[in-house]
């Protein structure tokens, strides 16, 4: 085996190729990386540019009447498992000594039965607040999301990658409305979509649809025009637990302090 | 290899593998947020660095490989540098192949998240609600009528379920695949009471009720009658055409449906105010009749229970016994005189004992003898505006 000699300048050379090749892998590293973050075409095609559209979403609890339409229908349009909700309808009782008891309608007919409190609890207020996920701008659930299946559309939605979701489930601990669960079906993290299947091609959330005295309303941030808009400028509103900064984009008409 | 050479161009390369990774981390952000998350100036300070440690690496492999005394010379051949080479090569290959197969190719393309997720999210499902209509394309008299009632706004797939499946099942059976899949038809008291059920949760100017006390007010003994029996849920303003015929009535608007509290009605009504109805707008005759007799200092709807508990028809206390008129005028043991006549029941014995009537069964309705005391009878129907119901 032949010793090389100890040249300076073969080192120099060396230490040159290396340099410049690390440099060269470096810039061409960042040339393909800037070629896929190009403007690609909106997911939905013609059809639906999203750059249109910010979605958004309002309740007013005053209207609500607690009959459990938007539970039966969420469960039908989007195959909800019994047991789970993707929208739910809370109902708060008010008691003589000021504690508020909290319940919700449950099972496949979705409805409230009787009245939570017995006619003795001297009961101060109650009223129906329906729940459902806030699509905050600044959502928690899909930052702490380790595989990149929790993500937000660029029209305002939360949504859950079924293919990369790995069902870790710290999206759902991570939520503050506690509005996503594990499927038992599918066991990956569930939630509401703002039924975007619909939303997509011009229909309304099917909650929204059914709703019976519109106590739910949905609309389009970015219209002026919408009539969701013209209530938000014209009501007072207040969001679930602003405090958090999350941003939600779920707006509350006429709650209560009692809401959390 | 305990030679503190060795071990220190180990951490050097260890150290310059650490930062190329984080350069490449770096740099990718950046690309795929569109914006200087980190930075170049981070970027290539990073980059600086690994090469650095490269380098520092390098000078401490070729110091080990001094032979002692001759600090001149390089001991070993380059197969060294070309082994740790190959291995980088190697394993950077394989990192890369691994990355290509395991990210998806739209990853990124709009975010942190695999860009065709959105699309995968758009086609998740076929709209399972179709909408009133959807459902009035097929169904136009129910879409007609329905939507000249109060629950107009109501969609038909409240009550009756998604139809994605049945408007399928119609194209499907049009060209012989499938069966109709029919919609639910409700046939118990459940659906109505989804919203009428009386809670106190629901806002009180929502027409709910105690389904027991409705039934029991009316003398319905079954209490788990279905509420279509009597409402039309097409129509449920108006009763089913039988119970039209047994003259219950439609309710009307009075001013407490819409203001709160006592209402002034003799103050001036703005132009344009709905019409609130008093029975005798369509029942002239009777009321006209009603004021010559005994019971004239009660209203109609003491009788006629109209607007009780926000219920939405009036009944006629003729058909149900004589029940109703006890409540006043039964002689209870104790009771109080209250200034009216009362009787014995079913003793009855203010009966003449020279001229018994024929045996009456105790379910037998006061007004069929007593009558007179109220109003004329025959004179409803014809007063009713548009004739007969």
């Amino acid at each position: 085996m032949s010793v090389p000699p100890d040249d300076p300048a073969d080192r120099r050379r060396f230490l040159r190729v290396v340099v410049q090749s690390a440099g060269g892998f470096f810039f061409v590293g960042c040339l393909a990386d800037s070629e896929d973050a190009g403007s690609p075409a909106p997911p939905g095609g013609a059809a639906y540019d999203w750059d249109k559209f910010y979605w958004a979403y309002a309740v007013d609890t005053d209207r609500c009447i607690g009959c459990g339409s938007c539970m039966r229908a969420c469960r039908a349009e989007n195959d909800v498992p019994e047991g789970f909700y993707r929208t739910w309808v809370e109902r708060f009782e008010v008691d003589a000594a000021e504690e508020a008891h909290v319940d919700i309608a449950t099972g496949r007919s979705a409805s409230f039965d009787r009245d939570a409190l017995p006619p003795t609890a001297g009961r101060r207020k109650s009223f129906f607040v329906p729940k459902l996920c806030n699509h905050c701008k600044n959502s928690v659930c899909s930052q702490v999301c380790p595989v990149g299946a929790s993500y937000q559309t660029r029209d305002g939605v939360v949504l859950v990658d079924a293919q990369h979701c790995v069902g870790c489930a710290y999206c759902v601990q991570a939520c503050p409305y506690a509005t996503r669960f594990i499927n038992p079906r599918s066991h990956i993290a569930d939630k509401c979509t703002f039924c975007y299947h619909r939303i997509t091609v011009g229909l309304p959330p099917a909650c929204v649809l059914v709703c019976p005295t519109k106590a739910r309303m949905y609309g389009n941030l970015k219209d002026r025009q919408d009539e969701l808009q013209a209530i938000l400028h014209r009501r007072r509103y207040m969001l679930l637990k602003p405090e958090l900064g999350t941003n939600p984009k779920c707006y509350y008409l006429g709650l209560d302090l009692e809401v959390v | 290899m305990a030679d503190p050479q060795n071990r220190r161009s180990l951490i050097a390369f260890a150290f310059a593998a650490v930062l190329l990774a984080t350069v490449l981390i770096m740099a990718r952000a950046d690309a795929l947020a569109r914006r200087p998350v980190f930075g170049l100036a981070t970027i290539l300070l990073a980059a600086a660095g690994t090469v650095v440690a490269l380098a520092v690496g390098l000078g401490a492999l070729l110091a080990a490989r001094r032979r002692p005394g001759d600090p001149a010379r390089v001991t070993g051949t380059w197969s060294h540098v070309l082994r740790l080479g190959i291995a980088l090569l190697v394993i950077g290959g394989a990192a890369i192949v691994a990355r290509a197969a395991l990210v998806p190719d739209s990853y990124g393309a709009y975010g942190y998240f695999r860009g065709d997720a959105v699309r995968d999210a758009m086609r998740e499902r076929k709209p399972a609600h179709q909408g009133r209509a959807a459902c009035a394309g097929c169904h136009e008299a129910e879409g007609a009528l329905h939507g000249k009632d109060f629950h107009a706004g109501i969609q038909c797939e409240s009550c009756h379920g998604a139809g994605g499946e049945h408007v399928a099942s119609v194209a499907a059976r049009a060209e012989g695949k499938a069966e109709l899949v029919p919609v639910v038809i409700p046939r118990t008291q459940e659906p109505c009471l989804w919203c009428h059920r009386r809670l106190a949760a629901r806002p009180s100017s929502f027409p709910q009720i105690d389904p027991e006390e409705h039934l029991r007010g009316f003398a319905v003994a079954d209490l788990g009658t279905p509420c279509m029996r009597c409402h039309d849920p097409h129509e449920p303003l108006f009763l089913t055409r039988p119970l039209r015929e047994a003259r219950l009535h439609p309710v009307i608007q009075q001013c407490r449906d819409c203001h709160a509290g006592d209402v002034d009605t003799a103050a001036v009504r703005p132009e344009g105010h709905p019409v609130v109805f008093e029975c005798r707008y369509c029942h002239g005759d009777i009321a006209a009749d009603f004021a010559e007799r005994t019971h004239r200092a009660l209203p109609c709807g003491r009788c006629h229970q109209a607007h009780r508990e926000s219920e939405t028809a009036t009944r006629i206390v003729r058909s149900h016994g004589p029940d109703f008129c006890l409540l006043c005028h039964r002689d209870f043991p104790l009771r109080e005189p209250v200034g009216m006549p009362t009787v014995a029941w079913p003793a009855h014995p203010e009966r003449n004992p020279e001229n018994p009537p024929p045996p009456l069964p105790e379910d037998a309705p006061c007004v069929d003898c007593h009558m007179d005391r109220i109003h004329a009878r025959g004179l409803a129907t014809a007063a009713v505006p548009g004739g007969a119901p």
